[in-house]
């Protein structure tokens, strides 16, 4: 418990040397009067120094902390949880465990490992290609969504693209997780693999201005919703991720109705409109094409027409994805992963 | 991962209690209380925790496997120790009583009943946003007492009170 200490001929010393410098604790001692004391301070703590202020206190006018208050002196908002230390505690883990060092080769719980930059998707029927495609999306998304959550002039705003974005994470990591990597495999998916191995939606390399990325999320959160709903009934996760990105998608349908309603951004907002929903054709291309894709497809059509706003372009039959979109948007996101994992010594934050 | 094998075990292990007294970082209630903890079992010298997360995107999910990994040290050493998050499963309704009332004394309420502002218990209330300042929050104002609040769960994201739309993407 915080007490009054009891040694009443001690004093405790305050001293500031320049007029710039704080005042600090400079040590104690022992006197036999309050006034004898201030001297003695003086002579012992100022005698090679000048001295800008001086403060002696009597210890038992101090309320002191002890020992065991830790407890009450622990911060209760320090939150290192929400520290970004995850670039380097899986880099630790990964090296502590050589079998998965290696790029994306991983244990799946069944028989299949494909080729190593497309684990499962070779043996799969079409959802496995499509959900490790549709997780490159998320992640790129979810990064540029971060980097936008600097405007606190409307926190409202900042708090929904933070979410959204943290979740997006989030989602396309629980997607690798239920494709069959663990934490570390996911995390050198993502991380480690050179950008000519991402096959990103066409819609990843319009992730630039506003208007473009509102229909960006409207277009990945519905493609998302869509796929997640095959699997809802039989997996939780999945479950979860439908509903997360169906909040996601009524968020940025409200954007949508509201950037084509005002007339100061109407104009620039449908040609962003007819541009993105023109490259999402490809969100389900990263298979074959099959009935259940074009089912999907129109799904997806079907919800993005729901947004109450005309203008569509969207392809009406998935178009298959190419390799090496993405352009700078991608190579940026990838970039600055790099870096933020090359120079982040450990334990930096906790 | 889907639940069958974990439902046919046997009694709970006595670590169970040392992992449900762990508290989670964000919020001052147990991890047990919160409903977080859906099994502890021991297989040949290696301690299997099921952990359900609220939100898939739970930041907090590194600190409370670190916490729960040093409760676990401290209670039984010499153990291995394997920490399975189950993805997708936590319901509000996984609070316990005393979660309810732990939650209530620290600002916040649990989705899926009538919010209700945990200061006054006043019911005149309008949420005040459709994000809040973690992803298993959503924002609250209390009318009655003019306190912010928070729910927690998934439940008060989608549904329970709808948003005024001209708060929406003004700026």
């Amino acid at each position: 418990m915080p007490h009054v200490p009891t040694d009443t001929d001690v004093y405790e010393v305050f001293a500031q040397t320049g007029s710039g410098s704080p005042l600090n604790h400079v040590g104690s001692l022992v006197a036999p009067r309050r006034d004898a004391a201030w001297h003695l301070a003086k002579e012992t703590y100022g005698r090679r120094d000048d001295l800008f202020r001086l403060w002696v206190v009597r210890r038992t006018d101090l309320i002191v902390s002890s020992a065991d208050d830790r407890g009450l002196l622990a911060a209760k908002t320090r939150m290192p949880h929400r520290q970004p230390g995850f670039p380097t505690t899986r880099r630790r883990d990964r090296s502590a465990a050589p079998d998965t060092a290696a790029p994306p080769q991983q244990q799946p719980d069944g028989a299949a490992s494909g080729p190593c930059d497309d684990p499962r998707g070779a043996t799969g029927p079409a959802p496995g290609r499509l959900w490790p495609a549709l997780a490159e999306d998320l992640f790129v998304l979810g990064n540029r969504l971060g980097e936008r959550i600097v405007d606190y002039i409307d926190l409202e705003e900042s708090l929904a693209v933070g979410s959204i974005g943290q979740e997006a994470l989030a989602h396309a990591e629980t997607i690798l997780t239920l494709h069959g990597f663990d934490a570390s495999a996911a995390d050198a998916h993502f991380f480690e693999r050179p950008q000519e191995q991402w096959r990103v939606s066409r819609v990843i390399g319009r992730l630039g201005d506003w208007p473009s990325t509102v229909v960006c999320g409207l277009v990945i959160a519905a493609a998302v919703s869509v796929l997640a709903e095959e699997r809802a009934g039989d997996e939780p996760a999945f479950a979860a991720i439908r509903d997360e990105q169906l909040v996601h998608l009524d968020h940025w349908r409200r954007w949508v109705r509201a950037l084509a309603a005002w007339p100061e951004t109407s104009e620039e907002f449908t040609r962003a409109f007819t541009e993105v929903t023109h490259c999402a054709g490809d969100l389900f291309g990263a298979g074959p094409q099959d009935a259940l894709t074009d089912a999907l497809h129109a799904r997806l059509a079907a919800l993005v027409g729901d947004s109450g706003v005309p203008g569509s372009r969207l392809p009406h039959l998935p178009v298959p994805r190419a390799a090496g979109t993405g352009g700078s948007v991608l190579a940026d996101c990838l970039a600055r992963g790099r870096l933020v994992r090359a120079h982040y010594a450990p334990q930096v934050f906790l | 991962m889907n639940a069958p094998a974990a439902a046919a075990t046997p009694p709970p292990d006595p670590l169970t209690g040392v992992v449900a007294d762990v508290r989670d970082p964000e919020i001052d209630v147990t991890l047990g209380d919160l409903g977080v903890v859906r099994s502890v079992s021991r297989t040949d010298g290696r301690i299997v925790v099921r952990l359900a997360p609220t939100r898939l995107s739970c930041p907090a999910r590194g600190e409370i496997a670190r916490r729960v990994r040093s409760a676990l040290t401290d209670a039984a050493p010499g153990h291995g120790i394997q920490i399975v998050w189950e993805r997708g499963i936590w319901q509000p309704a996984a609070v316990t009583a005393a979660g309810h009332d732990a939650l209530r004394t620290a600002g916040y309420r649990v989705a899926g009943t009538t919010p209700r502002c945990p200061y006054c218990a006043g019911d005149d209330v309008v949420r005040a946003g459709r994000f809040g300042g973690a992803v298993c929050k959503v924002p609250y104002d209390c009318r009655g007492c003019g306190s912010p609040f928070d729910v927690i769960g998934t439940a008060g994201c989608s549904a329970v009170l709808p948003v005024p739309d001209v708060r929406q993407g003004g700026s």
